[in-house]
């Protein structure tokens, strides 16, 4: 065929396709998706070194003046501007749209996510550290959703702890079969397989009880909210049985838990 | 194959002969000689035979009407169920089947097919791909829905896999000859539509770019149909060749941009030797996320007239810059020739260029989830004329020269701030294609209608998730209705509405065209319904086992016509259940196939 096509086409592919199929941040990026074993993932700089936000900055006048009387020059000088590449910095595996940039009083462009100026913190000697988390209660690193993350880092235990799960009502099961069905079978699947929907068959993030109940109650992406059409002990009886059909092993949820976060 | 043994057995069959000679009517024996399979021309698929449907939309112009009057207005109603068969694959049906030399071809989630003797349903192979173990949820779905469409051609059926490769299959034996792995399927890209194969090249649009690691650009691609090898891709986010596509991402480089998937099948004009393909909507959903905040998002909710055998786009029509809704232009673009004369009062656009009495070229296509149906010249990608279609407030209007403007007051600006959509998000028109009569100009399509409230919601990228980002309300009947299940008919020429379905039950299946004078529909209420294309009056229907899903079609082994339609669960039907709690649709399983014909219809010979 078509020798003369296909030179022709290959040279329009050549010129064309050069952007496509980047797997890895290029120098581009000012930012990228961290992820350390203490904090999770979180925002870090270029080259992995974990991104803060400091308190000295709050727009809240009273937690600005504690963090600037607990964090004094000293201090301060153990945190240095993220610096931005461009007025329009970009970020890898995060929300670009929670990603920009304020000009500092010296001119330089600082980093900032979702409206936090960014920092790294001279302690952080490699990509993942989190050593400057929580420093003088001024200093934390940033969810990949832009909240402050003030939780105090997570120490390896040496051995898991072994996780027991609450116990499963059978007549909370039996109901929530019959609700499965008509309500969560068309996308999730009959058997929990997925479709439309997730597949919720061995998926562990429904063992989350929170996460979980939430995602049934308020939705998100294609999932509709489904709190309007479906009772608390509706909520709570799918949840169950999700948890506990088709080899899941997850333990029941309560009524209770789901009022509480409706 | 021994055509008079069959043609004497289905003469048996359909004139009760006594019980001495039952045996020898069912006993299925002459099922198709596959030695006598005729390889598909490039001539049969620009003109395929009246009783064939080799591709999606049958013909490479996406209108789904088939030449066969053998059922038509007089005479559906005798209509009656000819044979059946359980689909062996869960998930959504979205099934197409095809038929060539008595034999069905049926594609299926998670890349099944067998191919099926089309007078009986008699299993002739069965082609089960080794898919991988999907690694993310939402990744995981897409082998589970959108398996619609495989194509013939020549000796071969092309299938399109959800771990991103094109496999050639023997169209005799169901035995791979080769697979072409096309894009890293570990990243999130799949095939969840079939491909587009004329001239010897396969065309596929790449689906998936809406997941973690696929930042960089969607494709629409060219290989060649004997060895798999790519020819050209066209990146449906980036186009160093046209300064407003780059201009139009908010300093965001190529490699960071997401989206633009281009996931059902285009239309190939063989006249121009120019494909017009759909892309989808831009991620995340929302602007403020996404941080192309007043940017277009080229070429995200166009159309693409790309050269079939260089991959040139020729020129882009955008239907909806600055998405911020989840809405998806990427549905079945048609080809029609008709002459164009909007009556003003039925459009909100018509351009002031077009001549009276001239025919033109056209593209018609309901493009996104909010129903609004263009119709585009297809040589300079004009705007000939645009209406609405469902209650929408997502397109604003229209400049003079035919773009449209996107309502910027339902642009959320804030991460935070909730804005109330009529588009259909999630309960719109869906994958689900309208067909085209020549005999009435007109364009048949379901869709769905509905309004919802939708906020801003960054999330984390995970590999193997989705980034769409968005919270949304549950679905709401439009300002003064009280359903959503929609089936329009609308004229080409005029633009005028010919008629409306109006119901509860969602239409849930494609659409289909005869020269009986027919169209056909199915819906959530497991009714397969056929309506008269001129008046849309219901002539006949059927209730079957579960919802009506899939892609009706129509075919003729030996004379008998044949008319073909899927069954299986269907993703918006829960959603509908929101506006009519009434609506008890059967979710379960059921996946099947079910094939009607006239009762007295008699083979040929």
């Amino acid at each position: 065929m078509y020798v003369k096509t296909l030179v022709a086409a290959l040279s329009a592919a050549a010129f064309m396709a050069p952007v496509s199929l980047l797997a890895q941040p290029t120098n581009n990026f000012t930012l990228i998706q961290g992820k350390t074993q203490s904090l999770g993932k979180l925002v870090a700089a270029a080259n992995g070194q974990t991104a803060y936000t400091l308190l000295t900055d709050s727009q809240k006048s009273e937690e600005k003046a504690a963090a600037l009387a607990a964090c004094d020059k000293a201090c301060q000088a153990q945190f240095t501007p993220l610096k931005a590449l461009s007025a329009k910095p970009q970020g890898w595996l995060l929300a670009q749209g929670l990603v920009g940039a304020v000009k500092r009083a010296d001119g330089t462009l600082q980093a900032t996510f979702n409206g936090l100026p960014l920092y790294t913190f001279a302690g952080d000697k490699a990509a993942g550290e989190v050593n400057g988390q929580g420093f003088n209660k001024v200093a934390y690193a940033v969810t990949t959703v832009g909240k402050i993350n003030t939780s105090a880092p997570k120490v390896a235990q040496a051995a898991a702890a072994v996780k027991t799960v609450a116990a499963v009502d059978a007549a909370q099961f039996e109901l929530g079969k019959d609700k499965y069905a008509a309500t969560c079978a068309g996308c999730h699947g009959p058997n929990g397989e997925g479709a439309f929907g997730a597949p919720l068959k061995g998926n562990k993030m429904i063992g989350n009880d929170e996460a979980f109940i939430k995602q049934i109650l308020v939705g998100s992406g294609d999932m509709p909210s489904f709190a309007p059409m479906l009772q608390d002990a509706d909520v709570a009886a799918i949840a169950t049985f999700a948890r506990n059909a088709w080899g899941n092993k997850l333990g029941g949820i309560t009524v209770d838990q789901v009022k509480k976060l409706r | 194959m021994n055509f008079k043994t069959l043609a004497l057995a289905a003469a048996i069959s359909a004139t009760f002969v006594p019980a001495a000679f039952a045996d020898a009517a069912f006993a299925d024996a002459a099922s198709p000689d596959m030695a006598a399979y005729r390889p598909v021309t490039d001539a049969n698929v620009l003109n395929p035979e009246a009783g064939e449907w080799l591709m999606w939309r049958r013909t490479v112009d996406n209108q789904a009407y088939s030449p066969l009057e053998q059922v038509n207005t007089k005479n559906v109603g005798e209509l009656r169920m000819e044979w059946s068969w359980s689909l062996p694959v869960g998930g959504l049906t979205e099934v197409a089947p095809l038929v060539r030399d008595g034999v069905m071809f049926v594609g299926m989630n998670r890349a099944v097919v067998q191919a099926l003797d089309a007078t009986n349903g008699n299993l002739i192979w069965e082609y089960k791909h080794k898919n991988p173990e999907w690694t993310g949820g939402y990744h995981a779905s897409q082998a589970d829905r959108q398996r619609n469409n495989i194509v013939l051609y020549k000796d071969k059926v092309y299938l399109t896999t959800p771990d991103a490769k094109i496999v050639a299959l023997d169209a005799k034996t169901g035995k791979s000859l080769w697979e072409s792995q096309v894009a890293d399927w570990k990243k999130g890209f799949s095939y969840t539509a079939g491909a587009m194969v004329v001239n010897g090249l396969i065309y596929t649009g790449m689906s998936g770019c809406s997941i973690a690691d696929t930042g960089g650009g969607c494709f629409i691609m060219a290989h060649d149909a004997e060895t798999g090898k790519e020819v050209w891709r066209v990146n449906t986010l980036s186009d160093l060749t046209r300064k407003e596509v780059e201009a139009s991402w908010n300093g965001i480089p190529p490699e960071n941009r997401y989206g633009g998937s281009a996931w059902i099948t285009g239309a190939y004009d063989a006249k121009r030797d120019t494909l017009f393909w759909g892309v989808g909507m831009p991620i995340p959903w929302a602007e403020s996320v996404r941080g192309t905040t007043g940017g277009a998002t080229l070429y995200t909710n166009s159309t693409l007239a790309i050269d079939a055998k260089t991959g040139k786009v020729k020129w882009y029509y955008q239907h909806l810059g600055r998405d911020d809704w989840d809405l998806d232009s990427v549905f079945e673009r048609v080809l029609v020739e008709s002459e164009i004369a909007p009556e003003a009062k039925e459009v909100r656009y018509m351009s002031a260029k077009v001549k009276p009495g001239k025919k033109y070229d056209v593209i018609v296509t309901v493009p996104g989830k909010y129903g609004t149906a263009f119709v585009l010249d297809r040589d300079s990608g004009d705007l000939l004329w645009a209406r609405d279609t469902a209650y929408q407030n997502v397109v604003k209007g229209f400049t003079k020269d035919g773009k449209s403007i996107p309502n910027a007051d339902l642009i959320s600006k804030t991460i935070d701030q909730t804005v109330h959509v009529c588009g259909g998000r999630s309960l719109g028109k869906l994958w689900q294609a309208g067909a085209y009569s020549p005999k009435t100009n007109s364009f048949y399509f379901p869709m769905a209608e509905s309004c919802r409230d939708l906020t801003p919601n960054p999330g984390e990228y995970v590999t193997g998730g989705a980034l769409g980002f968005q919270k949304s309300g549950p679905a709401q009947a439009a300002p003064g209705e009280t359903n959503t299940g929609r089936f329009y008919a609308f004229n080409v020429k005029t633009g005028k509405m010919e008629w409306v379905k109006k119901q509860a039950a969602l239409f849930t299946s494609s659409a289909l065209t005869t020269a009986g004078d027919l169209v056909f529909v199915g819906d959530s209420m497991r009714n397969f319904t056929a309506f008269e294309q001129a008046s849309g009056k219901l002539l006949w229907n059927s209730k079957l086992n579960t919802s009506v899903s899939g892609n009706p079609m129509t075919y003729s082994v030996n004379g008998k016509q044949y008319i073909a339609i899927t069954t299986g669960p269907h993703a918006q039907t829960p959603t509908a259940v929101a506006v009519n709690p009434e609506l008890k649709n059967v979710n379960d399983s059921g996946h099947s196939l079910f094939v009607f014909a006239l009762p007295d219809a008699k083979p040929a010979k």
